[in-house]
Order: C-alpha cells, then structure tokens, then sequence
C-alpha cells in the first residue's frame, strides 16, 4: 500500500475510534439534567480504587449503593430549586446547593475517568502496535529539494505542538494524577506537583488559542477541500489500486487531521477559557458542561495527536518536513505528486546544500563550499 | 604552528579593542544581520551571513577574552584559528563581504559588522590569505601610483582630450587654489565626463581649483585589502600634494571608498589631522547650489532614481545633497525602496570588483538591484555618484539584460549649469 | 535545609557572581580602549552614541519586513521579561523584602499573567526560530541554546509556583533564578549590558561621520 495513504487511512482510524468509543459510552446519557438518581459504578479496574473506597467511606454523604442517600442529601435534593435570598449578584447566588456538581463528580469519577484512561491506552496500544509492522521505505533519496514549508509556518506548527504537549501533560496529571501519580509519589509531593500542573495549564492555555490562531491562517488555505480528496475519498484512498492516488500539497488524511485539530482546538480553547472566567458565566452548569466539553475533546485530541506523532516520525522524510522545512524532491513526487508537479514547473526544485548549515557549524570547513562557489564561477 | 598563522593570529589579536570586545559580547545570533546582507539574501545560503564571516576574529577572542574560551583553551578543547581557517574564510571575507555597512544598521545590539570585517581583513593580509586581483591592484597603487596603472602621462592625455572637448584649461599644479581636485582612475580611463562636467561647473561657478600631478589618484585599494602600511602611504601622496600647493580643500571624487579613505580613514593611517579641509564632490555641488554661486536650469522630465554608494551615504554621511541636487534638475526623480541610508549595495563595493573570483557570486547578488528596479514606474536612468558603482550596474544590467542607463550626478548638474 | 540553603548561602553566592562577574566584564571590555578619531567630526560622536543606543530599540523597516517573526518575538520576550522582572508584585516585594528597596508599583495581577503570556510566546517562538532557520540554526551554539533554555525554566518554575502556596515550588524557582545569575556574566546573556556599549560605539562613530545609525 502507498505510504501516503496509509498515512491518511490511520489517521481516519484512529479519530474513527475514538469517536466510536465515546459514543457508546454511557458520557452522554449522564450529563442529562432530568435523572437526579444516584448511578451505579461500572465495575472497571481503578489502580485508586482502594484510595477512593477510604475517601467515601470517610465522606459518608456519597450516594451510591452501598451507602444509600443519606437524610441530608434527600434534602438537598428536594430543596435545590427553591429560591434564597443573597445579597451576593454573583451567579447562581440564591442557589443553596447545586447538585449538578455531585452529578459532574460521579460522571468524571465513572466514566470520563476510566473510559478516557481506556481510549488514550488504546490508542497507545495500537501506535506500539503498528510500529512493529515493518516499513519499507517509499521513495529513493536524491539530491534535490524542495521548500515545503517556510520558518514561519513551522514556527506556527511547533509553537502549536509545544504548548499542545505542555497542556496535555499538565492536563492528564490533573484528570488521572489522582488515580496514578498520588499512590506513588505521596499527597505532599502530589499536591503541589498538582497545584504547579494547574497553574502552568491556567497559563499556557493562552499561549495555545494565540498559537491556534496563528496556526489556522498558516494553513487554512492549504487544508481546502478539492475534489481530488473526494475522489481520495470515494475510492477508500487507493487502497484497493496499484498507483498511488493524486495528492496536492496535503492528502484528505492531513486535511481531516487539520480540521479536526481546529475543531477540538477551539473547542478546547472555548470551554477552557469559560472555566478560567468561570465567573462571568451565567449559571455553574455552563461550567460543568465546559468541564466536559474540555476533558473529552482534549482526550480526542491526544488520541489524534498520537497517532500523528506515529505517522510522522514512521514515515521516512515527514520529520525533515517540519524540522527544516525542506522535503526531498522524490517524498513530493511519491506522497504530494500534484503539487509536486506544480513546484517543477515553477522551478522550485533546488540542489540540496551539504554544509555548515545542516550542522552545529563551527567546527565544519566551508572549504568545499566555497570552492564550490568560486571553482563554478 | 606556521609563521603565516602566527602572524594573522598575532594581527587578530593586536586588532582587539573595546569595540570589538564589546560587539562579540553582545552577539546573541540572532540572524537579522543576514537579512541586510545581498549576498546572504540573495544566495539564501546561510554561510554569507554577516556575523558569521567574523568566525576567525570570534574565535581568538573566544579563546582570548572569554571565560568559557580561555577555560576551553587551558584544558586543550577550544580550537585555535588554523590554516584551513583563514583559507576557508578569504572567500567570505574578500568576495562576499563589500563592507556595504547594512548589517550594522540593523543589528539590535548595534554591532558595527563593517568595521570588524575592515579589521579582520588586516589580519588576513598579515597572514597571506588575499584575492589576487585586489592584491595586484594594491601592488599597481603603491608602485604605479593607481590600482588600474593609470600614470601622470594617462591623465595628462584625458586632460587633454577635456580640454579640447570642453575647450577650458583644467588647472594643474596650481599653487595656493581654493580647492584640489582628486580622480579615481576609474573617472580617468572610462569617465572623462566627469572632468569635463567639474570644469564646467567650477567655470561657472568661479571656483578657484587645481589638480596636482604629484597626488591626483584618490582610491586607495590598501583600504580595500585591509594593509594599513599600503593606505598610508596611498593616502600620505594626497596629503603632502595638497601640503605642497596649499589649498584649503581636497576634493574627493564621486568614488566610494575615495571618500571614506581620504575623508575618514585617512586622518587615522597617518595619525594626524589635516591642514585642509577634505569634502566629497556632491556636498560641495550642494554648497554652491545653496549659495548660489552655481545657478541651474531646466529640469529633464525623464524618469530617473538615484543609487547610493555606500560608502558615501549609509557610511560617509552625505545623503541628503544628491537628493536636494536631483530635485533641482529633475522632475520625476523617484526613490528606490530602501534607498537613502539603506540602499542595496551594487555588489561590487570594498574591493569586489577588483576580485574577478567573485564574480559570480557578486552577479548573484545584484538580483537585489534587479528587483529594487522593478519596483520603480518607467524608470531607464539610474544616477549615481560613484565611479566603481557605475561600472558594477552596467555590468550587472548587462548580466540580467536591463536596458537601464546608468549616468553620473556630477555629469547631469554639469548638463543643467545656466548659460 | 536545602530550602535554606537556597534562601541563604546559594543566594549570596549567586548574586555575588553576578555582580562580580558583570562588573568584571565590563571594566575587561573598557579597559581594552578605543583608538581615537582624528577625522574632523561632522557632529558630536556623543550625541550619536545617544541617539543609536535609543533608535536601535526600533527595528528598521528594512529588516521588520523581512524577518517579522523573529523581530514580533524578540519584542515579546523582552519587554514581557523585563516588565516581569520589575513590575511583577511577587518580584517587587522580593527587591523590597532582600535589597531594603522601597517598594514602587506593581501591575495590576491580570497585567501579570497577560505579560507573563506574551513573555513565554516570545521566547518559544524565538528558540523554535532559532533552530528553525537555517541562519540561526548555524549561529547558535550551546551557549545560546543553554541561556534560552535556563531563561525558559526560571520562566516556567515561576509561572508553575503562581498560586503562591507551595513553598517547595518557590524555591524552585529560586533556585533555578540563581543558576541563571551564576551563568550570566559567562554569556551572551550580557547583551543585556554590553547593547548599550555596542550601540554606543557605533552609533559614536556614525554620528561623527553624521549618519544616522
């Protein structure tokens, strides 16, 4: 199979996955506002189990089965529309308890948490997986590039895919820190560990929108569809052909890939800034669906991200795309032959300079350079 | 360690000051100087970058100056400046570098890149790593009297030939006159008109002038090759004729590097200041413009712009003049971008042009003039004020088949002097 | 103890080593003079020294179009650190509680964070076009990768420590502040004090000659 294709079919799978395995997740049922009734657990392996067991049984106050509602919660939950009176205008001020909150807590303990921890392992898994399927390579170097990307843009793409990883990091210690990093490392470590996570997540946030944006307008215009890629499309990308299908500068996988990462990024970015101005929200539910908007949409966004990360460094001469920004003229001509044509006939293919530049550059004699420039002249 | 090395490493090392000190302290390579740089910009190969073409003078004072590089050197890890160096680097120096000065206008830390590369090209003179051509020219200045071989007898024949086309005398040799005329030999063997067009004016505006025969030659290729010995004694010729006849001022052609040698270098190489007082050919004009004594008439609508040499504007500081001249002749007079202090060079300044080896690359970088042309609405005739600039657009233009004109200023106010 | 350490010790350590070290440098630097100008002046060689020291805080047009990534992020960074390092409450009580200091006016805490954002995007922006550009990627060696890097972790254990609560996060911030201090007068980080020389060399030396530099 061409490697292109088999680049963008991952890709597909990967995000196709993840979408399957949220949607037959109980997530969306839960968060509905009408069933107030405790849930029970799904019995699913939780290395804090144990932990958690201890905190329940210390709080008293969680409804679950085995420890039924208590007279309070009863209360609560007949009492929480009834209105008060405060002198405070902040939202949901005369709200005396907002059992939402409760509800949040269980879906996030129950579901988001374990399925989550399920589909990034997965996804994990499946990259492991076909990193043991062996490769060969897909096109023959040679001496002449091209210029794929300008500093600009790569710029752009890594300022996106730096403070992407910081944030998934921090992030994932805030959602699962509790369940993995706490039993090993001790409440005092994990705590400020925790709380460090949380500062730096609140911070870097930003700087991802600011990224994001820069980002969008790098790219847009490249990531358009045409009707090459519903051709790609219409024929599962080649995968039953012998010649690799047409490609422009980006096949429909890295389109799809482009679209979704601005979707989940602004959904992220949206719900993310909705829980750092909590505050200025109407109601604390538009925050708790905030929350949740922003936990699943980042672990999709993992997921993808993975599998992106595995294309790329897998596939020979991607990584020198997006670290130089020079491709080798025959990775175009295999993977992009459209716009590979078109660089060729706007004479953009240039004779790959070895020297000083590819290196620390100190130490590198530029005596055949410049004999090269002098001897030619 | 051969006794070359030593010496160029010697000469590096003698070169230090506090400028230079303080330059390489403050290199934080951020690459914005290879943005100023024609042939950096125009190759789009990193090696031309500015700062870069200072590795050998970096390096000694890296080992020499610098806490980690005198640490490096104590424990044998820091490398010296070698052979291979310096035989690497000639290139970079000689043939890519026109010491244009516009990477020093840009970088952040203000590192005056020129200066650097004018002392490192000393060191690379004490070392014996020199373009044949500049070489030879440098030899034909202090032997001959000028970098083309251009004698006495030569500029007695353009005189000559000036005096029957213009039917005045060029006044050689005249002891207590106002001014003292020097020529590039550039103005001597393909410029006449510029003779021709400074009798005219100086007629016309009654200036009392001379030409001396001891000290006519006003570039200096020792300035060029960086041999501060050579520009001494380049220099100590103009000095000691103008010594000799008295004149209040020297006048220096409309030639580049002339100036800066005769105008900012020159007082420096023979450590003392002059009895005279030394003003470049465009600021003069303006001065007699300003002052009336030089009256001007008719104004050609042609379309034309102006190049600036480098080492009269961005570096010599006489910027103004040449507009303020143009404006008064010509009335569509348009500006290149960036022109002014920050005009392209033409690629062929510092010596360059006397360097055949760099002709390729040198042709490669005037891309840059080729596409500040482009941006320019009808315009053929391109002035400038600079005999060396003059010839490197004519055959740049002719390179990338342009039909521009290139004309000299001097020559178009001549054309304009009121009758 | 080693909180003490770090409180204590270290930190007289660190900044006797930066102050040392900076005044060492720069007395090396002037002690190796200028030569002398004997070409008459067209205007003073100060008043340029002056004017380039100021006029080079603006990029030149020539070079803004050219290169606006790295010119945008170099402002960003800057001006973000430098109104971090004193405008920053935190900082200022710290000048005030170690140096004596009077206490001067802080930014508003939202300004804080904002400037903190902009100062981060600067750097990563410039260290990625650091080693994006094949100029920059030539250039830089490991000490401008060390000095972006160390800045990049004081920046980030300070933002890491924000919430002011952790005591073993302030110290790590101050630890790695430290570090920076120490290796400050061995690097290019002394651009931060030998800009104003460079610029005035220059600029001194343009202004006589009366370009505008």
């Amino acid at each position: 199979m061409n490697v292109a294709v088999r680049h963008g079919l991952i890709q597909i799978l990967v995000v196709i996955a993840c979408l399957l395995l949220f949607a037959g997740s109980p997530v969306h049922a839960q968060s509905s506002q009408d069933d107030k009734a405790p849930v029970s657990p799904i019995d699913v392996p939780n290395p804090g189990a144990e932990l958690w067991n201890a905190v329940r049984e210390r709080g008293g106050a969680e409804p679950t089965q085995q420890h039924p509602l208590t007279a309070i919660w009863e209360d609560v939950l007949q009492q929480q529309d009834t209105a008060a009176k405060s002198q405070a205008r902040s939202a949901d001020a005369t709200s005396m308890i907002n059992a939402s909150g409760d509800q949040w807590r269980q879906l996030r303990r129950e579901q988001l948490i374990p399925y989550g921890g399920a589909l990034l392992l997965l996804s994990l898994a499946i990259v492991i997986g076909l990193s043991f399927v062996k490769r060969t390579a897909h096109y023959s170097e040679s001496d002449m590039i091209i210029r794929r990307f300008k500093v600009p843009s790569l710029v752009g793409h890594w300022l996106m895919a730096g403070s992407m990883l910081f944030l998934a990091f921090t992030g994932l210690v805030l959602l699962f820190g509790r369940f993995t990093l706490l039993p090993l490392t001790g409440s005092d470590f994990f705590s400020a560990f925790a709380s460090a996570s949380k500062e730096g997540h609140d911070l870097f946030g930003p700087i991802f929108t600011f990224a994001l944006i820069i980002f969008f307008f790098q790219f847009v215009s490249k990531n358009m569809l045409h009707y090459r890629d519903f051709v790609w499309m219409a024929r599962l990308g080649g995968l039953f052909e012998k010649k690799p299908l047409k490609a422009g500068f980006f096949n429909f996988g890295e389109k799809t890939l482009f679209w979704l990462v601005i979707f989940f990024g602004i959904a992220l970015s949206v719900s993310g800034f909705a829980i750092l101005f909590q505050n200025l929200l109407p109601g604390r539910d538009l925050m708790l669906l905030a929350t949740l908007v922003h936990a699943v949409s980042a672990i999709l966004l993992i997921c993808l991200v993975i599998g992106h990360i595995f294309m790329a460094l897998s596939t020979k001469g991607t990584m020198d795309a997006i670290t130089t920004g020079d491709v080798d003229a025959n990775w175009a001509k295999a993977d992009h032959s459209v716009w590979y044509e078109q660089m060729k006939e706007a004479g953009h293919i240039r004779k790959r300079i070895a020297h000083a530049s590819d290196d620390a550059g100190k130490e590198i004699p530029v005596a055949e350079v410049s004999a090269e420039q002098t001897g030619a002249s | 360690m051969s006794e070359r090395l030593e010496k160029g490493i010697q000469a590096l090392r003698d070169k230090m000051d506090a400028r230079i000190a303080s330059y390489f302290s403050s290199c934080v390579h951020c690459g914005l100087c290879a943005e100023a740089c024609l042939f950096a910009t125009e190759s789009q190969d990193p090696i031309y970058t500015p700062i870069y073409k200072l590795e050998p003078m970096r390096k000694v004072w890296s080992r020499e100056y610098s806490f980690w590089g005198k640490l490096g050197a104590m424990i044998g890890v820091t490398d010296n400046v070698t052979e291979e160096d310096f035989a690497n680097w000639e290139t970079l120096v000689y043939d890519s570098c026109t010491m244009c000065g516009r990477c020093s206008m840009v970088c952040p830390v203000g590192i005056d890149i020129t200066y650097m590369i004018r002392k490192e090209r000393e060191a690379f003179v004490a070392a014996g790593y020199t373009p044949e051509g500049l070489q030879a020219a440098t030899e034909r200045a202090i032997n001959i009297g000028s970098p083309m071989g251009v004698t006495l007898k030569t500029l007695q024949a353009t005189i000559r030939s000036v005096e029957k086309e213009t039917g005045l005398t060029i006044p050689m040799d005249v002891a207590g006159a106002d001014y003292m005329a020097l020529f590039s030999s550039m103005e001597i063997v393909n410029f006449e008109e510029y003779i021709a067009g400074l009798a005219r004016i100086f007629k016309a505006a009654g200036v009392s002038w001379t030409v001396s025969s001891k000290g006519f030659e006003a570039t200096n290729s020792g300035i060029q090759i960086g041999d501060p010995e050579a520009a001494k004694t380049i220099v100590e010729r103009v000095v000691s004729a103008a010594e000799e006849l008295g004149v209040k001022s020297v006048i220096s052609p409309e030639c580049g590097h002339a100036f800066m040698a005769i105008r900012w270098e020159g007082p420096n190489l023979i450590g003392r200041q002059y009895p005279f007082k030394v003003i470049h050919i465009l600021e003069l004009l303006s001065e007699l413009h300003e002052n009336g004594s030089l009256q001007l008439e008719g104004m050609t609508d042609t379309p034309l712009t102006y190049h600036d040499p480098c080492q009269i504007s961005r570096r010599g500081g006489v910027i103004q003049q040449p507009r303020d001249l143009l404006n008064s002749v010509a009335s569509n007079f348009q500006e290149m971008s960036d022109g002014g202090d920050m005009n392209w060079c033409c690629g062929g300044g510092g010596g360059v042009s006397a360097n055949e080896r760099a002709d390729e690359i040198r042709l490669q970088a005037f891309n840059i003039k080729k596409k500040q042309l482009a941006e320019l609405d009808g315009v053929e005739t391109i002035v400038t004020a600079c005999a060396n600039c003059r010839l490197m657009l004519e055959d740049g233009l002719e390179h990338y088949e342009l039909s521009h004109e290139v004309t000299g200023l001097t020559e178009l106010i001549a054309e304009h002097i009121k009758q | 103890m080693f909180t003490d350490f770090i409180d204590g010790p270290f930190w007289t350590f660190s900044v006797s080593v930066f102050a040392i070290g900076v005044i060492w440098r720069l007395i090396s630097i002037i002690r190796l003079g200028v030569p002398g100008d004997l070409a008459v002046p067209r205007e003073d060689g100060g008043a340029g020294g002056m004017r380039t020291i100021l006029s080079r805080f603006m990029a030149r047009p020539a070079v803004r179009k050219r290169a606006l990534l790295i010119v945008v992020a170099g402002y960003m960074f800057h001006v973000g650190l430098f109104a971090l390092l004193f405008f920053a409450q935190p900082h200022i009580d710290f000048y005030v509680d170690r140096f004596g200091v009077p206490a001067w006016a802080g930014m508003p805490r939202w300004l804080f964070i904002l400037t903190a954002e902009i100062a981060f995007a600067g750097l990563i922006m410039a260290w990625l076009y650091r080693v994006m550009h094949p100029v920059t990627r030539m250039l830089s060696g490991i000490g401008e990768h060390t000095a972006s890097w160390l800045v990049f972790f004081v920046m980030l254990t300070g933002c890491l420590a924000l919430l002011e609560q952790y005591d073993s996060l302030r110290v790590l911030h101050f630890f790695l502040a430290e570090l920076l201090l120490i290796y400050f007068p061995f690097s290019s980080l002394m651009h931060t004090f030998t800009f104003a020389f460079s610029r005035n060399y220059t600029g001194a030396t343009m202004g006589r000659r009366g370009v505008d530099a």
